[in-house]
């Protein structure tokens, strides 16, 4: 028998971003507000306290801060003919839980889309004809511009304390910008990280290769900062623990450092920890979610019912949580109707290793978003025509960290282990760096999310199962993105002794670690019936739920989805804020 | 009086002050209070509300809270253990419940409680309770806070019995005590002085009570009060000294801080040459983040007044300037290295003074303070609104090395306060330094940022060995 708590304004599933920026401000309007975290509690001190959080073993390798597979895990398949099986490890990317959710450990990679991301259909189109899209290829158009997202990024990027050099700002292009990037209404709020020698060694490099470089915008701060709530953030000290690990600076923006100082003393605001959301609850008629259902720490079942239901998980849970609670019509991959779990899409990867003869790189003053990139060979930045493929990726340098285990590189001719590798990493470690291709990834009919009919999770519920493999139009991409980075190397100086490429080949592979990207499952769009939800994050066929997240996105571009997600829930509070609350129904 | 009751009171003093939360390492949030503390809207509402108003401010002034609320208990109703190596004390309730609190008390009761320390039927408190300082109160300021008490919502939660060895337990002994060393009287203005700097002397001396940590004690444990606000040690804490004057050279006074700084470390416990330590964050969290900027300005100005002049405490004639942060003594010393006034105005300065031991090597002090501090306070200057410098800094400039070192051993916390949400946290070093280490390492410190002669700078291993007695090893976090 389910315990019943007394109705509260709003519940937010999961306690990371996305719901901490929902609790922060619909506390602000006096709203009763309960948020529903299945992790622990997790604070800057004392859970990621120097030096303790250092330890690349505990976290990077162990993952101490992310999903315990053991409790829940998702099935993974590359095609449809094959059966899903479940993912016993983390691998090609780092599932999180608990309070502060993925952005207790990112890199702090904080990038607006182009403006022509949003329309990317539309754009191709125009631009190459229909037939330049393979058929089975079902990218689509956001249903929201840059130009009505730009003041939310800025919001976003005034709560995380961004470190950039802005490019266009009100129509003027500042030097050293990005010369691709959409127009800003402001300048990032804190100026650039500083340089190191292999960011500067890429920067002479690709310009020289006739690129335009500039410094990535970065979520580690380069200075003490106080956001926009009036919390405090210190200075990055470049300590090289950023991705897996949580900041004990305060300087990597998360729902720690920016937002649970203001948030947690409200007498409005509730948080349970522990407690695993199982099901949204749906009136008889399907229309209006009354509330959630969980598991409390101590097994028993719970129902809060509420007025707003913010679903805040990551990407993939939140779709989980849509299929499991029999909100909208699941995908149908044979047919091709139902929208739940449609457009699930990554990231297409590739690097180039160079290595130097006596450079000194340090590699180990490295933070998450250190590094210069170029934007010149992005999804929207070039001509495709003769090309034939979409998308694009950015060409980047970093410097996040000297760690032993996971960042040290070697030539292939080293081998993986025994004294010629050992002298190989003696020899490389201080004079090498990588240039990365982060490149988009289109959406197919074949690429996509549902429930597994087999395997079930600690609460009894089926996984999801992740159908997904790289298609022909994102690895031709790839290729050509990563043989762009190759020239960037060719045109270093001093000279490289060595370079080394790496293509992305398929099939994928849920081994290597890529990127924590996953995105699509729950999109959004202008049409109901290509969508999940509107611009607002709105479900259409549930006015009063709301999925903020990368699940929103309809296909994945060329950079790391965190601030678009950001802007995203900061759009969809304004709508809510403004307009829902005074009179709740569909806001499009 | 005797030795036992010397040590006695000392004892209480010491765990009255360090008491409550000093062993909460890991970082909770707690939710925010209003001024007015455990009051009903209908009572503020009602035809008394700007009285009790009045006296929850006054409440949050005298800080009753600190004392009279257990750490897991409801406001006011006491039960909160002192204790002491010769028994146990509780502070009372003091919510209107009639069989339990002061419900059954009268007006004249409780004025008397206030000032002179005796309560109802002529039982003596201990000095635990501040009535030296609360004789100052007016008689508007004692009426305010009785109207609020009286509204305060009643708990009916019995009072505990005292565990006090004998002969400790005969309350009658504070007759003579008081005889002694109670100077029961209401605050006088003083004409010569503006209205601010009255109203800030009669916080800081009436209900601030300030002078219980930092006015050193006599041997029968009174505040010696020609020697006020000079500075007192508290279990390892050392409560600094606040005046301006001599022997500043040493140990700058809270006086020569500008009035900005001062109010706002005041408000948030942070300020950029010093953060709150030990019971003083309580003072701020409970306390003074609740009062309003013009009478923080106004203890700022009687604060800035104090001066220590032929060995006594005096009010200047004209208050301390504010010389960019530095006291008139710290400020006309011979011209410092390229490198101390880099540090001095917030530049990350070139190595102008070589670092190392001119061999090339690095001294073992450098060497800690690389490894350990570096990365958050860089070459002193810290990082202005996130971590203190460490030059003109309290903890580094005090004569007294206690709050450095326990700051080195156990880390530090920043106040949870309305006005500055965000706590920054200094990690703990004592799991990873031994006695010997800390003292070369704060000796360093005290040496390179409080900017004294090397002899002067020392801190023996023994005298670390003895504050890490008192720390408490920072506990694992248990959930929320």
């Amino acid at each position: 028998m389910a315990i019943k708590k007394k109705p509260v304004d709003v519940v937010c599933i999961g306690f990371g971003m996305t719901s901490s920026i929902a609790a922060q401000e619909l506390t602000e309007d006096g709203l009763e507000v309960v948020a529903l975290e299945r992790g622990p509690w997790r604070n800057t001190d004392p859970d990621f306290a120097y030096p303790q959080i250092m330890d690349e073993l505990k976290y990077g390798i162990r993952h101490e801060l992310q999903q315990d597979l053991s409790q829940s895990t998702l099935t993974f398949r590359n095609k449809r003919d094959q059966t899903a099986l479940p993912m016993r490890h983390l691998g090609s990317f780092l599932l999180g839980t608990g309070v502060g959710g993925a952005m207790v450990h990112w890199n702090g990679q904080t990038w607006r889309g182009m403006p022509d991301d949003f329309r990317y259909r539309s754009w191709a189109i125009e631009r190459y004809g229909e037939d330049f899209l393979p058929d089975d290829m079902t990218i689509q158009d956001w249903g929201i511009s840059y130009e009505e997202l730009e003041p939310h990024y800025l919001r976003f990027e005034r709560l995380c304390g961004i470190s950039g050099q802005a490019g266009s700002v009100n129509g003027e292009f500042q030097e050293g910008g990005n010369p691709f990037a959409g127009d800003r209404s402001a300048p990032f709020p804190l100026p650039p990280l500083k340089r190191v020698n292999a960011t500067n060694i890429f920067d002479d490099a690709a310009k020289k290769a006739g690129m335009h470089p500039f410094p990535v915008p970065a979520a580690n701060a380069s200075a003490p900062y106080t956001n926009l709530y009036g919390v405090r953030m210190g200075g990055c000290t470049f300590c090289g623990f950023c991705e897996r690990f949580g900041c004990y600076n305060n300087s990597k923006a998360s729902p720690q450092a920016c937002i649970h100082p203001v948030l947690m003393p409200k007498p409005n605001f509730e948080l349970r920890t522990g407690c695993q959301v199982t099901h949204i609850l749906l009136a008889d008629d399907g229309k209006r979610a009354t509330g959630v259902r969980y598991v409390d720490p101590d097994g028993q079942i719970v129902e809060q019912p509420a007025d707003l239901v913010i679903c805040g998980a990551y990407a993939v849970h939140n779709v989980q949580l849509l299929l499991n609670s029999g909100i909208g019509e699941p995908y149908n991959p044979e047919t091709g109707s139902g929208n739940v779990g449609r457009n699930y899409a990554y990231q297409t990867m590739g690097s180039v290793d160079v290595y130097f003869d006596d450079e000194i790189m340090n590699p180990f003053v490295g933070a998450g978003a250190l590094g210069q990139a170029v934007f010149d060979w992005q999804t929207a930045a070039f001509d495709h025509s003769e090309h034939g493929f979409l998308g694009g990726a950015y060409l980047v340098t970093w410097q996040t960290g000297g760690r032993p285990i996971n960042q040290t590189r070697t030539p292939e001719a080293a081998g993986k282990w025994g004294g010629q590798w050992k002298q190989a990493l003696a020899k490389s470690y201080n004079s090498s760096l990588s240039i990365s291709s982060h490149g988009s990834s289109m959406a197919y009919k074949d690429c996509y999310l549902d429930l597994d009919p087999t395997y079930k999770d600690a609460f009894g519920q089926p996984l999801l199962r992740m159908t997904f493999d790289f298609h022909d139009n994102d690895l031709k991409m790839s290729e050509f993105t990563t043989n762009k980075a190759e020239k960037i190397a060719q045109a270093m100086s001093p000279t490289p002794r060595l370079i080394e490429k790496n293509l992305r080949k398929g099939p994928y592979d849920i081994v290597p670690y890529q990127t924590t990207h996953n995105t699509g499952g729950a999109i959004m769009g202008d049409d109901p019936a290509t969508s999940v939800v509107n611009k607002y994050m709105q479900v259409w066929d549930v006015p009063n739920l709301f999925v903020p997240g990368a699940s929103a996105f309809p296909q994945n571009f060329g950079v790391n989805p965190t601030s678009t997600l950001g802007a995203l829930t900061y759009f969809m509070i304004d709508g809510i804020r403004s307009r829902y609350l005074d009179a709740p129904g569909l806001l499009v | 009086m005797g030795q036992h009751t010397l040590s006695w009171m000392t004892a209480l003093l010491v765990l009255l002050l360090a008491g409550a939360a000093t062993s909460a390492l890991a970082q909770q949030y707690s939710q925010a209070e209003p001024v007015e503390l455990a009051v009903s809207a209908e009572a503020l509402d009602s035809a008394d509300g700007d009285t009790i108003r009045r006296g929850a401010y006054l409440a949050r002034a005298a800080d009753c809270t600190a004392c009279h609320t257990a750490s897991d208990g409801p406001p006011y109703a006491g039960g909160f253990a002192f204790e002491t190596p010769f028994g146990t004390l509780y502070s009372s309730n003091i919510t209107p419940d009639a069989e339990h609190g002061i419900g059954d008390w009268t007006q004249a009761e409780f004025t008397t409680a206030l000032r002179q320390g005796v309560g109802k039927d002529g039982k003596h408190l201990y000095p635990a309770m501040p009535y030296t300082a609360y004789t100052h109160l007016s008689d508007e300021d004692v009426e305010a806070l009785w109207t609020y008490f009286q509204h305060v919502e009643p708990q009916a939660v019995p009072n505990e019995r005292n565990e006090l060895m004998w002969p400790f337990s005969w309350r009658a002994a504070m007759w003579g005590w008081n005889l002694l060393f109670l100077d029961d009287g209401r605050f006088e203005p003083d004409p010569q002085q503006s209205d601010r700097w009255n109203r800030g002397a009669y916080l800081v001396t009436g209900p601030g009570h300030c002078g219980s940590c930092h006015t050193p004690r006599n041997l029968a444990m009174a505040r010696k009060t020609d020697q006020a606000f000079m500075g007192h040690s508290i279990q390892g804490w050392h409560a600094p000294r606040l005046p301006a004057g001599e022997g500043t050279s040493d140990a700058p006074g809270l006086a020569d801080w500008p009035e900005n700084e001062i109010v706002q470390f005041l408000q948030t416990g942070a300020a950029s040459r010093s953060a709150a330590t030990g019971t003083m964050k309580e003072a701020i969290h409970d306390s003074l983040q609740y009062l309003t900027e013009d009478d923080l300005r106004a203890i700022a100005t009687y604060l800035k007044s104090l001066r220590y002049e032929d060995g006594e405490t005096v009010i200047a004639t004209a208050p301390t300037g504010d010389n960019s942060g530095l006291s008139p003594s710290v400020a006309s010393r011979p011209a410092q290295s390229g490198t101390a006034q880099a540090i001095r105005i917030g530049k990350m300065p070139p190595p102008a003074v070589p670092i190392g031991d001119g061999h090339g090597g690095v001294t073992a002090g450098e060497r800690l303070f690389m490894d350990n501090c570096q990365a958050c306070h860089l070459q002193g200057q810290g990082m202005p609104g996130a971590f203190p410098a460490l030059v003109n800094n309290s903890a580094t400039a005090q004569d007294d090395p206690s709050n450095l070192i326990k700051v080195i051993l156990q880390g530090a916390q920043g106040v949870q306060t309305q006005q500055d949400p965000t706590v920054l946290t200094m990690p703990d070093f004592a799991w990873r330094l031994n006695d010997k280490q800390v003292a070369t390492l704060a000796s360093y410190v005290r040496e390179r940022f409080g900017e004294r002669a090397p002899e002067r700078a020392q801190v023996s291993p023994e005298q670390v060995a003895e504050l890490r007695e008192q720390v408490h090893p920072p506990e694992p976090d248990a959930g929320h």
